[in-house]
């Protein structure tokens, strides 16, 4: 009987051992993308102008653009010719499980580079920055993050805004009430139906959502920049490989001002150009070959 | 001013959406019920501990809300096979498995149903026991579970929904889709209802009719 | 499998805060729409075995709509559209004033829905008793309602009672939709969890666990209810 027991264990122990042992694999996503012959991209479908849907419902955007160039760059370094690219629709809710289990090899969006998601993907350079700032309604007369005392505050599920928003009203003791909302959409819903008095995000996301709005004019991007974040691309760890190449593309963008270009296309009608801080991120990241 | 053109400019996008939760039931209809079926048979052949089993994995499915059930898959799906999975093998294999647990509780009523006298009519002019299920007692069970197997049905499409929160387009998230993108939200959301509510009242009227047509 | 365990994270500030003020949400929204739904189902399930044909057509409408359209839609339906029908002051009332209007709004979807399938269920009761003791309670001389308040309804909750604590663990599932207008019952929380800390199997297994022992403690009140309520044989 305990024998039994025992030898039961033992086989269900041996069963499951090499499943949850598999050794950390290096360079799965190269090895998938040699087998597929594709590069599946995560992109955001509603987060221009980094991501979108656009009319034809086709994935384009900033990130898009330089991530297409860098498939294009993969399938030189994998000889692949006419490499097909695969578009994943990714929520902020879905972008890291989605890199972390494989189901995407490359996530092109707006995510931002933290020490958190560090643990469980790895960032690309930067290609733009994001500042947190306040959508209001110009009526409302909210300037700053003080003015939203005894006000509410909506958050989008999954960004790093929600997180440093928090701690910077728990710091500032500002009693704010925050309702979560699942996408930037749904914050501008928020905020025109008076829901809430402010949705914080990134300014250039804010900017996006907004141009889109039938009632843009009554709106109001307000604030001082909440955040320095870095804009990058998720892959998932153990892969130096496709890391590497991704990082070369970004640089050699730089170096020969395609980036600059393709920033000026998408990123500067949002208002926030390249001057200051963007200007010298891209300087430093050009590294020479 | 209510503006219902809305709904014919993304005609074909909700359409796509409509279609897809139709399709997710039906997937989930057939695989419920063919996971269903295993377990069943799983109870009759098996001893004590096949039907321990089946009956925690159905309590545990019946106990749990399904958006958790669709979490869970839409994590644990990709982790276990190891290789890239979307949103809808992750959905589809949530639903066949939370379904089964259903069909399966429906399948077990409905042979118990059945009189036990017939069992012993059929065994005692001389068929085998496979002989008696097939011939005699499942034909009955099954006219007896057909109109609750298709109520079911009728619920999972419209537990459909829920995948909105893995944002699979189903007829539901295309709906919030071009409500937010076009800021029409009671147009778009009395659309939803009216689609989805003479859809289920069709369905319901035409279950009523076959429990009509089979009783004896 | 590239998965590391950390049983421990559901321990740990804020996680195990996160998954308690989750479970009070998930708590407080079924109760509370329970206690709503309750007499609402039962005026619902009167009406349903009405005499006249109009009440008969009105309840059988709230029930069918109730019954016809998503649980989700209807989430949607009362958190956008509702607000922006009424008169804009109580709108925005509802909208923001009220203190907690996610948690409100998913009370009255909740309460709404299940209303109708209480309604369903205490008309089959109502008709589950035999008419005979309508007939007898007839000609004691009771008029309709004393009949029903001191015969019908008492003999059909012994009949109820059973599918009466399946439909509260319904409730209880459902209040997990709240978490799509942002009430952050426990489903919503423990997915936070499995956003913030990847660690998926800890954080849904704690909340697969919680829902698992609510069903086993109503099972076990279901059998306790059974037992109690049946009435004795004559052998």
């Amino acid at each position: 009987m305990f024998v039994g027991k025992i030898s039961l264990v033992g086989v269900v122990v041996a069963v499951l051992l090499p499943v949850l042992a598999r050794g950390q694999e290096a360079d799965t996503a190269l090895t998938r993308i040699r087998q597929n012959k594709a590069v599946t991209i995560g992109f955001r479908e509603s987060a221009a102008p980094f991501a979108y849907l656009n009319e034809s419902k086709q994935a384009s955007g900033y990130s898009i653009d330089i991530c297409n160039r860098i498939a294009e760059e993969i399938g030189r370094k994998l000889n692949i010719p006419h490499i097909e690219t695969r578009y994943v629709p990714v929520t902020p809710q879905t972008r890291i499980p989605l890199i972390a289990n494989g189901t995407v090899d490359i996530e092109c969006g707006t995510t931002v580079n933290s020490l958190a998601r560090q643990e469980q993907v790895d960032f690309s350079y930067a290609v733009a920055l994001a500042g947190g700032r306040l959508l209001v309604k110009k009526t409302s007369g909210i300037q700053d993050l003080s003015d939203l005392n005894g006000k509410i505050v909506a958050l989008a599920a999954g960004t790093t805004a929600e997180r440093y928003v928090r701690t910077a009203l728990d710091r500032s003791k500002i009693n704010v009430r925050v309702l979560q909302v699942r996408d930037n959409a749904e914050g501008l819903l928020a905020v025109n139906s008076q829901r809430v008095d402010a949705f914080i995000n990134d300014a250039v996301l804010l900017g996006g959502v907004l141009r889109t709005a039938q009632n843009k004019d009554d709106f109001a991007i307000v604030g001082h920049p909440l955040s320095f974040e870095q804009v990058a691309f998720m892959v998932g760890k153990n892969n130096s490989g496709l890391l590497t190449i991704i990082n070369g593309t970004i640089a050699r963008l730089l170096a020969s001002g395609e980036l600059h270009r393709l920033y000026d296309q998408w990123i500067t009608p949002y208002g926030v150009p390249i001057e200051g801080e963007v200007d010298t991120l891209f300087k430093i990241e050009a590294i020479a070959e | 001013m209510p503006d219902y053109a809305l709904i014919v400019r993304n005609a074909s996008f909700l359409f796509d959406g409509l279609l897809l939760s139709l399709t997710l039931t039906l997937v989930g209809v057939i695989g419920g019920f063919a996971v269903g079926t295993a377990l069943a048979l799983v109870r009759l052949f098996t001893g004590i501990i096949g039907n321990y089993v089946v009956d925690a994995y159905v309590f545990v499915f019946r106990a749990i809300p399904l958006i958790l059930v669709i979490f869970w898959f839409y994590f644990m799906v990709p982790l276990i096979l190891g290789r890239p999975v979307g949103a809808w093998t992750s959905a589809t294999v949530a639903f066949t498995l939370f379904e089964g647990a259903y069909y399966s509780e429906i399948l077990r009523a409905g042979l118990k149903s059945v009189r036990a006298g017939q069992l012993n009519a059929a065994l005692a002019s001389g068929m085998s026991r496979a002989q008696a299920l097939r011939y005699v007692i499942l034909p009955q069970a099954f006219t007896a579970m057909i109109p609750i197997f298709l109520t079911q049905a009728i619920i999972l499409f419209q537990d459909t929904s829920l995948v909105f929160v893995v944002s699979l387009h189903d007829f539901l998230t295309a709906t919030t889709i071009i409500a937010n993108r076009d800021g029409r939200l009671i147009e778009a959301y009395t659309f939803a209802c009216l689609v989805y509510y003479l859809i289920c009242l069709a369905a319901t009227a035409g279950v009523e009719k076959l429990k009509r047509t089979f009783a004896r | 499998m590239n998965y590391q365990w950390n049983w421990g994270l559901l321990l740990k500030e804020p996680y195990a805060g996160w998954l308690l003020t989750g479970l009070g949400w998930t708590v407080a929204l079924s109760i509370t729409g329970w206690l709503i739904a309750l007499p609402l189902g039962i005026a619902i399930g009167i009406a349903r075995t009405s005499s006249s044909r109009w009440i008969l057509r009105l309840s059988g409408f709230y029930v069918s709509m109730f019954r016809n359209i998503p649980l989700l839609l209807q989430m949607f339906v009362w958190f956008f559209v509702v607000p922006e029908l009424l008169p804009a002051r109580l709108g925005l009332w509802f909208k923001r004033d009220l203190p907690n209007p996610e948690f409100w709004t998913g009370v009255l979807v909740l309460a709404f829905y299940t209303s109708g399938r209480l309604a369903e269920l205490f008309r089959a009761g109502l008709q589950a008793v035999p008419r005979g003791q309508r007939m007898a309670a007839d000609a004691t001389g009771m008029n309709r309602a004393q009949a029903l308040r001191y015969i019908v309804m008492p003999q059909a909750l012994r009949i109820i009672l059973p599918p009466l604590t399946s439909e509260f663990l319904s409730i209880v599932k459902n209040s997990s939709l709240a978490l799509t207008i942002g009430v952050l019952e426990l489903t919503a929380q423990s997915r936070q969890i499995e956003n913030f800390t990847f660690h998926g199997f800890e954080a849904f297994g704690a909340a697969t666990a919680f829902y698992v022992l609510v069903a086993l403690v109503l099972n076990l009140v279901m059998v306790r209810l059974q037992r109690t309520l049946a009435l004795p044989v004559a052998v």
